[in-house]
């Protein structure tokens, strides 16, 4: 096959356009460090422009884009169940939180209520998703920084958290179980002691954790006072999740803004925050979120009300018109979906607000002045996923 | 000194670790596949096992499918009557039957609105290919996959579900 | 919630006071308060709602209503053929606010509002990278997801989502 003068053209403009960003940087002083999309330390492929005097940089920019697969306009080809099944692989470590946003507009505009059994389990459901991605940031945060020890731990660990939506769902990472109206199909036998057997396994790798890494000094010198983020720019920033709850900001959706269909309401649970604002913080309070979302299941397994798994939708899902914002706490942060609709079998426009597109917002502003491991740093303790950020 | 550093402890962690790996009782975590498999859990989501019988090419998983991965083929052709004396019936015969591997993202949804359950999950994950056209699976080979779907398991206390039964 | 209904001194002889609040139109969709401000009103309401404790700009996004002139919005808003939504919340409140604003197509201009809230940023770079919709204040307005060197804005409907040969009609796209 020739390489055709439009193709041509498109490599030498797309040469031009990564030029243009260097040449920008060369004609100043420093020396411009392209952490380029395929880096070990970047969650995906996110391409970080970093423009350096010597050890600190002066200016740093994230750069997404590399993953940008089209989210928005696939939704309005696809009908609901489909694009329930495409949703899954936005946040793809926390897969269930991603479903849950989505099907609770669909349900606010079709009026439908999931039973209580439902709500539930959604909610237990939407807590091993948030166990599985924090679980992840801790292993993945020891090796950022070197400490590879940890995330063995950590995915091993994950494991049985794995095993048990798998048992539940049928899939571990992409489980689309999620359905307007309630849930695809009821518990296994037997799930209920199991799961609780993967908390305690759970509570564990939180206090290997605590021990191995938090408690380590060369963790301490790396992440105490890296990457200060005070409240009020953690607002303006839009940022939200544990990032912002380690700026102080006493603000959780859970608990604050809950949308109904889910049951946090039934657990006796607290929300975590720490003060400081840097990397340490962030670390901290996501820790404690671990443990603490440990209990709820624990709280949750024990309340599960008997009765319908689903409640009495139509078979062809026609939602009616109207538009619809939901926003839950996901794992990474807060995310939204706002659902327009004509009443057809698939939606007219769905907005994806994914926390990590808001959370590295901050990044340009967080890395003034600070060297080049800690950009790092200060990365690994944001903890974005790039299917998160870009869709 | 006073207090024991935090390295410290962390290496007590490790070591730990170490201890309980060579101890019979621990073992590794690692499993070492191919040699030693993990049971996957009656429900995942492995291949998609088709039980001729009951398709009535209504092509309800064909259009419901997010990837278009399934072909259907099937003519119209004159059953025998029910009962005797009455009239044949208009059945759909089914020609061809295939889902394509390479495209499928194992979401299930073809399974799941199927009004006949002609479709089962089967926990199999070991069917990799080495040229890409072989992950298309024509309607004899999902016939195979059949053997392998377990029974459905029972459900949790206080649940209101119906049990299905897998035809065989 | 509060219940702020002012009347609109424009129409002494109306029979219905239509709602507002911040001196923009006000409704309610599905228990949440809408706010439709015009493309002029934009900075005051924002800043406004600012200063009433709307600190975090949650979301920004833009809807391509083309060929959909029967809209859900209250009298006096006159629809357009871009509407850009945000969505406001307040942590003291605990209240959320949504804006949607007419954005004509001729003019596909909107005054940018990061000078209030900065974390709009990467929102309005999206917007005008998928939508044309042009933000004016905005420092650094290139395409974001997309390369840049890319042509068109493909959340628009008028741009074609593709097509694969398929043997039976899949659904049709909301048009």
């Amino acid at each position: 096959m020739t390489v055709t003068d439009s193709q041509k053209m498109a490599y030498v403009a797309a040469q031009a356009a990564d030029a243009r960003v260097n040449l920008q940087f060369e004609t100043e002083d420093g020396m411009t460090l392209n952490m380029g999309p395929q880096h070990p330390a970047t969650h995906g492929t996110l391409r970080i422009v970093a423009q350096l005097d010597g050890e600190q940089v002066v200016r740093c920019e994230p750069i997404p884009g590399y993953m940008h697969r089209g989210y928005e306009k696939l939704c309005e080809v696809r009908t609901y169940p489909q694009v329930t099944t495409l949703i899954n692989r936005i946040d793809w470590l926390g897969s269930f939180a991603n479903e849950v946003p989505f099907i609770l507009a669909a349900e606010k505009l079709m009026d439908v209520e999931a039973p209580p059994r439902a709500q539930v389990i959604r909610t237990i459901l939407f807590e091993l998703s948030r166990l599985g991605n924090i679980s992840l940031f801790l292993g993945d945060l020891g090796i950022q920084l070197g400490g590879i020890t940890i995330g063995f731990y950590a995915f091993r660990d994950r494991e049985f958290v794995l095993n048990q939506i798998e048992a539940a769902t049928g899939g571990r990472f992409h489980p689309n179980f999620d359905r307007i109206g309630g849930l695809k199909d009821d518990l296994p036998k037997g799930w209920i002691a199991e799961t609780h057997r993967a908390m305690d396994r759970m509570r564990r790798l939180c206090d290997e954790f605590e021990e191995l890494v938090l408690g380590n000094e060369i963790f301490q010198a790396r992440t105490r006072g890296i990457g200060v983020i005070p409240a009020d720019i953690a607002t303006s920033y839009g940022m939200s999740g544990a990032n912002l709850r380690a700026t102080g900001v006493d603000w959780d959706l859970r608990r604050d803004a809950c949308p109904p269909g889910l049951s946090y309401d039934l657990a006796d649970w607290k929300v975590w925050t720490h003060p400081d604002g840097d990397s340490y913080a962030r670390t901290w309070v996501r820790l404690q979120e671990v443990r603490e979302s440990t209990h709820i299941v624990d709280q949750l397994l024990d309340s599960i009300p008997a009765g319908p798994i689903m409640a009495k939708v139509p078979r062809i899902i026609k939602v009616p018109e109207g538009e619809a914002w939901v926003a839950t706490e996901n794992p990474l942060g807060e995310m939204g979906y706002y659902v327009v609709s004509k009443g057809d079998l698939v939606p007219f426009r769905v907005k994806i607000r994914s926390a990590s597109f808001n959370n590295i917002s901050v990044v340009p502003w967080v890395t003034r002045g600070v060297f080049v491991p800690d950009v790092i740093t200060i990365m690994a303790s944001l903890y974005f996923i790039l299917g998160d950020i870009d869709r | 000194m006073p207090k024991v550093p935090g390295m410290v402890k962390g290496l007590g962690v490790t070591f730990r670790t170490m201890v309980e790996t060579l101890k019979p009782s621990g073992g590794p975590a690692t499993v070492q596949y191919p040699h030693e498999k993990e049971e996957p859990s009656p429900r995942a989501r492995g291949v998609i096992a088709l039980h001729e019988e009951n398709c009535t090419a209504c092509m309800l998983c064909s259009r419901e499918c997010p990837d278009w991965c399934i072909y259907i083929e099937a003519h119209k052709t004159l059953a025998p009557p029910r009962r005797a004396g009455g009239k044949p019936r208009q059945v759909n015969q089914l020609d061809r039957f295939a889902i394509d591997y390479s495209l499928c993202m194992y979401c299930g949804i073809c399974v799941e609105v199927c009004p006949f359950e002609a479709l089962f999950w089967s926990p199999e994950y070991e069917f990799s290919e080495v040229s890409i056209a072989d992950l298309l699976h024509e309607k004899e080979r999902l016939g195979e996959w059949m053997e392998t779907v377990p029974d459905f398991e029972p459900y949790e206390a206080g649940s209101e579900a119906k049990g299905k039964k897998v035809p065989r | 919630m509060s219940d702020e209904v002012t009347e609109t001194p424009q129409e002494p002889t109306a029979t219905v006071e239509a709602p507002t609040r911040c001196g923009v139109p006000v409704s309610d969709s599905r228990g949440q308060v809408v706010l439709h401000p015009s493309v002029g009103d934009w900075v005051r309401v924002v800043t406004e709602l600012f200063d009433q404790g709307f600190h975090v700009c949650v979301d920004l996004t833009a809807v391509d209503y083309l060929n959909q002139p029967v809209r859900n919005l209250p009298a006096g808003v006159v629809p357009e053929r871009f509407e850009v939504v945000a969505n406001l919340l307040s942590h003291a409140e605990r209240q959320r606010v949504r804006l949607r604003v007419q954005v004509p197509e001729a003019d596909p201009r909107l005054p940018s509002i990061i000078s209030i809230h900065p974390g709009v940023d990467s929102a309005e770079r999206e917007v005008f990278d998928l939508f044309g919709i042009a933000f004016d204040g905005h420092p650094d307005l290139t395409r974001i997801v997309l390369p840049e060197d890319w042509v068109g804005h493909p959340l628009r409907k008028d741009y074609n989502s593709g097509r694969i040969p398929v043997q039976f009609k899949a659904p049709a796209p909301s048009r």
